[in-house]
């Protein structure tokens, strides 16, 4: 039986394009976007499926976007989907940067340990054990295009997010990756990557997916 | 590329018919329906599974959970996996335990508000609402440690074919009656086995053939 890997993410899993303005139904292919990298990249004996929600947050419902974009209640029904699952890539956090939901870094990577604690409580793994977790930090955002003043203030939090991602991973014993060294944001809306940054991170990905046995 | 996302139960799922209480486990991926339908479909189509045990059409479930409602979740999976072509739906089965008390009507227009779910979305190509295929599932068969839990299940599933293809026809969905090509598992009443879910597969990739056309 393969292994498998859950992309437990957002419009940067889903492969959401630098978003030139509103009602844009673009989307990166399938071999484009990380995950599809990282399904390149593990070949054979390896499964990959992607759950990236645009908009999707921690552990927030969003007043505007809509209650099903909270991370935490979502989480259940994935892990029970797809159940038996290896490891769980969890890209999370960049939402969380919208001035409305209005929580410091800390507060996001403590939600990001909210998640961690969540899938290491159930037992979607193999043998009903916990999956093992790979937690990204997203890269940091800049505030512009039309999106820019959705995000007030959020630019500055991202920028310390790896550090604070990097501790939580830490305390709850998961693999860490720092995306934000890796790649950059597009200038086109400071918030979603183009296809060469896609295809960095995957290759990082699946490299830390096959180091972490 | 066609995409299609497969969202069900834990006849979707591939759940192991279970001769008593705490059998189980899941079939292998080539083994159910869903694996089935890829293969037979083949190239320039992407078979997504989104199939969770218990999960009802439309209710919270006060033992297994909020997260079994069915109509909570679907947006969930639409939009991720968006831009979609096809959205296959295939629930109704855990609608009919006893403690729910849905008659079958109330089922089908249970059913019917997934559709409109869909049909009112902008999760298909360009913006547009991807096109439902609704499967009724097949009735129950010999309960047996489940009984219980689905006592006047059975008549009422024997109902659900006749629902739902109103209901589909209603709102210019298709439609396909399960209950036409397979059976429950004697095993435990509910879940289907290896068989069975081959004989959809291979039902099911013929109707998404008639719908979506070659690629």
């Amino acid at each position: 039986m393969n292994k498998t890997v859950l992309c437990f993410g957002d419009s940067n899993t889903h492969g959401t394009p630098p978003m030139p303005g509103p009602d844009f139904w673009g989307r990166h292919g399938e071999t484009e976007r990380w995950p599809g990298v990282v399904r390149q990249a593990l070949g054979a004996g390896w499964t990959v499926i992607e759950e990236g929600l645009p908009g999707r947050t921690t552990v927030h419902p969003d007043p505007i976007e809509g209650v099903y974009k909270n991370g935490l209640a979502d989480l259940p029904s994935l892990l029970e989907s797809h159940r038996p699952i290896d490891r769980i890539v969890l890209m999370l956090g960049t939402n969380d940067l919208k001035a409305r939901f209005a929580v410091t870094p800390e507060d996001i990577a403590n939600s990001i340990g909210v998640l961690i604690q969540a899938i290491q409580a159930s037992p979607a793994g193999p043998d009903s054990k916990a999956p093992k977790v790979l937690v990204v930090a997203p890269a940091a955002i800049d505030e512009v295009g039309f999106l820019g003043g959705m995000f007030v203030g959020g630019a500055a939090k991202s920028r310390r997010l790896p550090a604070l991602y990097a501790a939580t991973a830490k305390r709850w014993g998961v693999d860490f990756l720092d995306g934000n060294a890796l790649i950059q944001v597009s200038p086109v809306d400071g918030v979603h990557f183009d296809v060469d940054q896609h295809a960095i991170l995957g290759k990082a990905i699946a490299d830390a997916i096959l180091r972490s046995a | 590329m066609k995409t299609i996302v497969c969202y069900g139960d834990s006849n979707t799922w591939g759940a192991i018919p279970q001769p008593h209480r705490g059998a189980g486990g899941r079939f292998a991926p080539d083994v159910r329906w869903p694996g089935v339908m890829r293969a037979a479909i083949g190239a320039g189509h992407l078979v997504l599974e989104e199939g969770l045990n218990g999960r009802t059409t439309s209710i919270d479930d006060p033992i297994d959970g909020r997260l079994k409602n069915g109509a909570t979740y679907l947006p969930v999976a639409l939009e991720t996996h968006a831009p979609l072509d096809l959205v296959i739906i295939k629930l109704g089965t855990n609608d009919l335990k006893a403690r729910f008390a849905m008659p079958a009507i109330d089922i089908g227009f249970a059913a019917g508000g997934l559709v409109d779910l869909v049909r009112r979305s902008a999760f298909g190509p360009d913006g547009r609402a991807p096109d439902v295929l609704l499967v009724a599932p097949a009735p129950l068969a010999r309960l047996g440690w489940l009984a219980g839990m689905f006592e006047g299940g059975s008549a009422k599933s024997r109902q659900l074919a006749a629902e739902y293809a109103v209901t589909a026809a209603e709102r210019g969905a298709h439609f396909f009656d399960a209950g036409s090509v397979i059976a429950s598992s004697d095993d435990d009443g509910i879940h289907l086995d290896a068989a069975a879910h081959s004989i959809l597969g291979q039902a099911l990739a013929e109707q998404v053939r008639t719908i979506l056309g070659n690629p």
